[in-house]
């Protein structure tokens, strides 16, 4: 059994995780008590196992444990159609919240409640025959998702050295922002992980909502529409670990594949076709679901393809497709992929042959590519404008974070952009 | 116990804390389960600091003291005390001197608020927080302590007993270290007195004494007692006073109790 522990922190954290557990009870065969709607049988189960816990014959837990410092998202999952799934000793909701600050997510508010999400992740771990990893939602620009997730994420890799640590991490947007001092937050959330993930899905807001928005028609897209598609992507990265399929079976495999060097574990993500309300794919094709797969504008954050080359790649399809179709229908593709001169030009593919629910076939490409830097360029830029003028960076020093370590971290996160540029 | 049997009551204890989570989440105003919870916690962290594990262990204490001072929960200063002297004994354990301290001093408070004079953690803990100090180069307080210490054991448990003797030679490491030698031997002769008269003849911790007091003597120039001191100390095989070292003070073992509600 390779178990995964999932940990969702902060409003988005969870948010994407209510909707990712929802997505995958049904590829799954459960329902939202996380009871079997239909007969499991043992390839299945091991399938599960990956994610879901086995209390008894008619029931299975999510192995996920939810963080929060103040309530409200946490409470709303509880009270709703998910209310009899999760383990409620898994569940952590503090309050009074970190209030949009990193330095309060992670040193004040955050010191005092470590020690119990750290015994929580513990006592999950030790109920796990072996652990792969820890697989991680959660936003960069927020309190407590940025600042809490960064504190988790370096007391996981302290206490455990040899376990995988992937992220989903949405990065704000000065489109569809909530706050000032996201740019610091994302900035100061950036260097921990850079330090201390083994892998970083890095999920741009923008792209997401641009991408959300082209397939409504009646309506601006919400944060709900932006899950969905965030849920979809997570269930189709990790569905090579929850079903039989010719690609990488467990998270250090992943990695082997996708990080070149080490601190250059920033990722991104495509994922095709997205359905638009009411659409389904009643006569899929596959050549057009390749395409889209790897076209510019599927993946979910704003990448510099045009100055920029791939260090990596690696493609799912999932549902009806044979190899020999994938095959056929990736030779272009690779042909048209710019790789780095120093590596090979391979794209890693795998087929499982369950697609999400609601699709009969779905591709998926995760990519380590330098034009990643825009997004940090990006992130880093907003964070000189303000930094520059000292603007808000009170709110940190009072909350133990000196101006000394704004500065290490922007200077960190600059040298990891500058390091993909020089990769290309 | 052998490590597997540890591996396996961690297992146990793990699973007994799963489910004390679950019931006092079930029912939060409920302090009986909340209580369980706490102990779950405490016995976890007792376990995994037995077989190394000692940042989890402190990790479950932490939660366990900070649930703990709850409003809602009524305990009695006693179960304070062994839960907070638990903890300082896990960080020092571990070289977190200064929240050590902290916690050492917070015992001493609970103690002296709740007039627990007469409490036997009461001598252990002064002994160990001197130590700390010691290790902070706060020799004074050091020494305060160790002083308090002695009045501690003394009462609880007679003047010659050998917590008493042990206090007495750790003052003498302490006097050596700050060069007040006659001192030192003072309290290094009364540690031995009272260890010879209670442990058996060849013995580390009197072996120990000879051998501390002969550097004391070199150090002082008496070259003969030195002699006269080492070669008593070498009657036993298992310490070897090579060039008449000091050896260093003895830390108290403050494990819990197997159960603190009844």
């Amino acid at each position: 059994m390779r178990e995964i522990l999932s940990i969702h922190v902060g409003q988005c954290g969870n948010q994407i995780g209510e909707m990712f557990w929802e997505l995958i009870l049904r590829e799954h065969g459960l329902n939202k008590s996380g009871e079997p709607t239909k007969a499991i049988n043992p390839a299945e189960e091991k399938a599960m196992n990956v994610f879901f816990e086995k209390v008894n014959d008619s029931k299975y837990v999510p192995r996920a444990v939810m963080v929060d410092l103040e309530p409200g998202v946490i409470s709303r999952i509880e009270d709703g159609d998910l209310n009899e799934l999760f383990d409620h000793s898994n569940i952590i909701k503090k309050i009074p919240g970190a209030a949009n600050n990193w330095a309060r997510g992670f040193k004040v508010e955050g010191k005092k409640v470590i020690d119990q999400i750290m015994n929580v992740i513990d006592s999950n771990v030790e109920t796990c025959e072996s652990l792969q990893g820890f697989l991680i939602t959660h936003s960069i620009g927020g309190g407590s998702g940025s600042g809490l997730g960064a504190l988790i994420i370096e007391h996981l890799r302290k206490m455990y050295p040899d376990k995988k640590i992937f992220t989903f991490s949405v990065a704000p947007s000065p489109l569809i922002s909530d706050s000032a001092i996201e740019p610091y937050n994302a900035i100061l959330t950036l260097n921990k992980l850079k330090d201390n993930a083994d892998a970083v899905i890095l999920l741009d807001n923008d792209t997401l909502f641009r991408i959300a928005s082209s397939k409504l028609q009646d309506r601006s897209a919400n944060y709900m529409d932006l899950n969905k598609i965030i849920s979809l992507a997570m269930s189709s990265v990790t569905a090579s670990l929850r079903f039989p399929g010719t690609l990488n079976t467990d998270l250090g495999e992943l990695l082997v594949n996708l990080v070149p060097f080490p601190g250059n574990h920033f990722l991104a993500v495509s994922f095709a076709p997205l359905l638009g309300e009411g659409e389904s794919t009643q006569k899929p094709d596959f050549k057009k679901v390749v395409q889209q797969t790897f076209a510019h504008e599927t993946f979910c954050a704003d990448i510099d393809f045009e100055n920029g080359v791939f260090l990596s790649v690696c493609a799912l399809f999932r549902g009806k497709a044979t190899a020999k179709e994938v095959e056929e229908n990736m030779v272009e593709i690779r042909q048209s992929l710019a790789f780095a001169s120093y590596v090979p030009t391979g794209v890693k593919i795998g087929v499982t042959s369950i697609a999400p629910d609601g699709y009969q076939i779905t591709g998926l490409a995760l990519a380590n590519h330098t034009g990643i830097c825009r997004v940090l360029d990006r992130l880093l830029t907003q964070f000189d404008i303000m930094f520059e003028n000292k603007a808000f960076t009170h709110w940190y020093e009072t909350n133990e974070v000196s101006l000394e370590e704004l500065q290490t971290a922007r200077d960190s996160i600059a040298e990891l952009s500058e390091s993909y540029k020089q990769s290309a | 116990m052998k490590n597997n049997e540890l591996q396996e009551e961690i297992s146990k204890a793990n699973r007994t804390l799963i489910h004390a989570r679950r019931a006092a989440e079930s029912q939060p105003g409920n302090c009986q389960r909340q209580i369980q919870l706490i102990e779950s916690l405490l016995s976890l962290g007792r376990l995994r600091v037995s077989v190394g594990e000692v940042e989890r262990g402190i990790s479950c204490y932490r939660e366990g003291v900070d649930r703990s001072h709850s409003p809602d929960l009524d305990f009695n200063a006693t179960d304070e005390l062994i839960w907070c002297s638990w903890m300082a004994y896990c960080l020092d354990c571990a070289g977190s001197l200064e929240e050590a301290k902290a916690f050492y001093t917070d015992a001493i408070h609970l103690a002296e608020a709740a007039r627990l004079d007469e409490n036997e953690r009461l001598g252990i803990i002064h002994n160990n927080l001197a130590m700390v100090f010691r290790q902070l180069d706060e020799d004074d307080s050091a020494e305060a302590h160790y002083k308090k210490a002695l009045e501690a054991f003394s009462k609880q448990k007679g003047l010659r007993s050998i917590e008493v003797a042990d206090v007495l030679h750790n003052l003498g490491v302490l006097n050596y270290f700050r060069d007040r030698y006659n001192d030192a031997i003072e309290y290094f002769r009364q540690s031995l007195s009272i260890r010879t008269d209670q442990l058996p003849e060849i013995h580390d911790d009197v072996c120990q004494c000879y051998a501390n007091l002969a550097a004391l003597y070199q150090r002082i120039g008496d070259e003969d007692e030195a002699k006269l001191y080492y070669e008593q100390s070498t009657r036993n095989s298992q310490i070897q006073a090579d060039n008449y070292e000091i050896m260093v003070s003895r830390k108290m073992d403050n494990s819990p109790p197997e159960s603190v509600i009844e």
